[in-house]
């Protein structure tokens, strides 16, 4: 979402913190999970807002994390679920195209498909999170998924 | 159905947004039309690997940081909000400031600058780079004899 991994710990930590900050002020109209999800969806804007206006975008590529993931959690849980070595460098390689497309979309579509498509929610749970119709979270997706799909066409066999 | 109102239509099939009549006609075009059954497989396999993505995992020592944060934070906060005579005491502290701050001006504006007229008094001075420097006592001595000539 930020595209940067240290920004990314930075904002997760202050979203946590956010959160015990604000409990009181939860009301239960939605589930906890929701509420959370909308704290790191503001503070993520205003993030990209501070970055934007720092002119400091650069997008780092996760390659060097998915590695570490790998070596932390000692499994491999996506697409790239293979055992040979060079399947699993084509795993990795297809998982940095990915994040470089989700990265290259702009911020209102980005939030939609990591919504959706990584984090597996419903359009209900998307517009309570981020405040839009769900008329505009749909057409949002469609457009981020058009672009992605025409972006990482050549490398899909 | 065109090729564009189809492509239009994918994220509403993909996901089960479709009404039945839709569903059919889109379905119908797609076993006839090569290209646009090409895109939507590309569209799926596109779909696929986003959802493919790994979880990121966050580091071992996450929670522990967060916790030393929010202490971190709790104690600032508690000292800062603390009163004292009913007064907060960031604002007592912020006025205390301003308060020696003036007053420093101040003996600055009034003794130490250049060409007051305050000089200390009690004793004579010697104009030394810009200020007044007490020497010692004026000792004024008496006027001396004058002898009458005859």
């Amino acid at each position: 979402m930020i595209g940067v991994h240290e920004e990314a710990e930075d904002l997760a930590q202050e979203v946590f913190i956010t959160v015990f900050e604000k409990i009181d002020s939860f009301r239960g109209e939605s589930s906890l999970a929701t509420w959370i999800y909308h704290i790191a969806y503001n503070l993520c804007k205003n993030r990209l807002r501070y970055l934007g206006r720092r002119h400091d975008r650069n997008r780092q590529v996760f390659d060097e994390m998915a590695e570490r993931n790998v070596v932390e959690s000692g499994t491999m849980s996506t697409s790239a679920q293979v055992s040979r070595p060079d399947e699993m460098a084509e795993g990795f390689e297809m998982e940095r195209l990915i994040q470089d497309g989700i990265t290259s979309l702009d911020e209102e579509q980005r939030v939609i498909i990591v919504l959706r498509d990584i984090q597996n929610m419903s359009y209900e749970e998307i517009s309570e999170i981020t405040g839009l119709p769900a008329g505009t979270v749909k057409s949002r997706l469609h457009r981020a998924r058009m672009t992605l799909k025409e972006y990482l066409s050549p490398y899909l066999r | 159905m065109d090729h564009e109102r189809v492509k239009a239509s994918f994220t509403c099939y993909h996901d089960g947004n479709l009404s039945e009549e839709d569903r059919r006609i889109l379905e119908e075009h797609l076993a006839v039309c090569d290209d646009c059954r090409k895109e939507w497989e590309t569209y799926c396999r596109t779909v696929g690997e986003i959802s493919g993505l790994r979880d990121i995992v966050p580091p071992h020592d996450f929670a522990r940081h967060v916790v030393q944060e929010i202490r971190r934070r709790k104690v600032g906060e508690s000292f800062v909000e603390k009163s004292l005579l009913g007064i907060k005491i960031a604002v007592l502290s912020f006025v205390l400031m301003m308060i020696f701050l003036l007053v420093y001006l101040t003996y600055l504006l009034l003794f130490a600058g250049p060409g007051t007229n305050n000089r200390p008094q009690g004793g004579a001075t010697e104009r030394d780079a810009g200020s007044y420097r007490v020497i010692g006592p004026i000792q004024i001595a008496p006027p001396a004899k004058m002898d009458k000539k005859e």
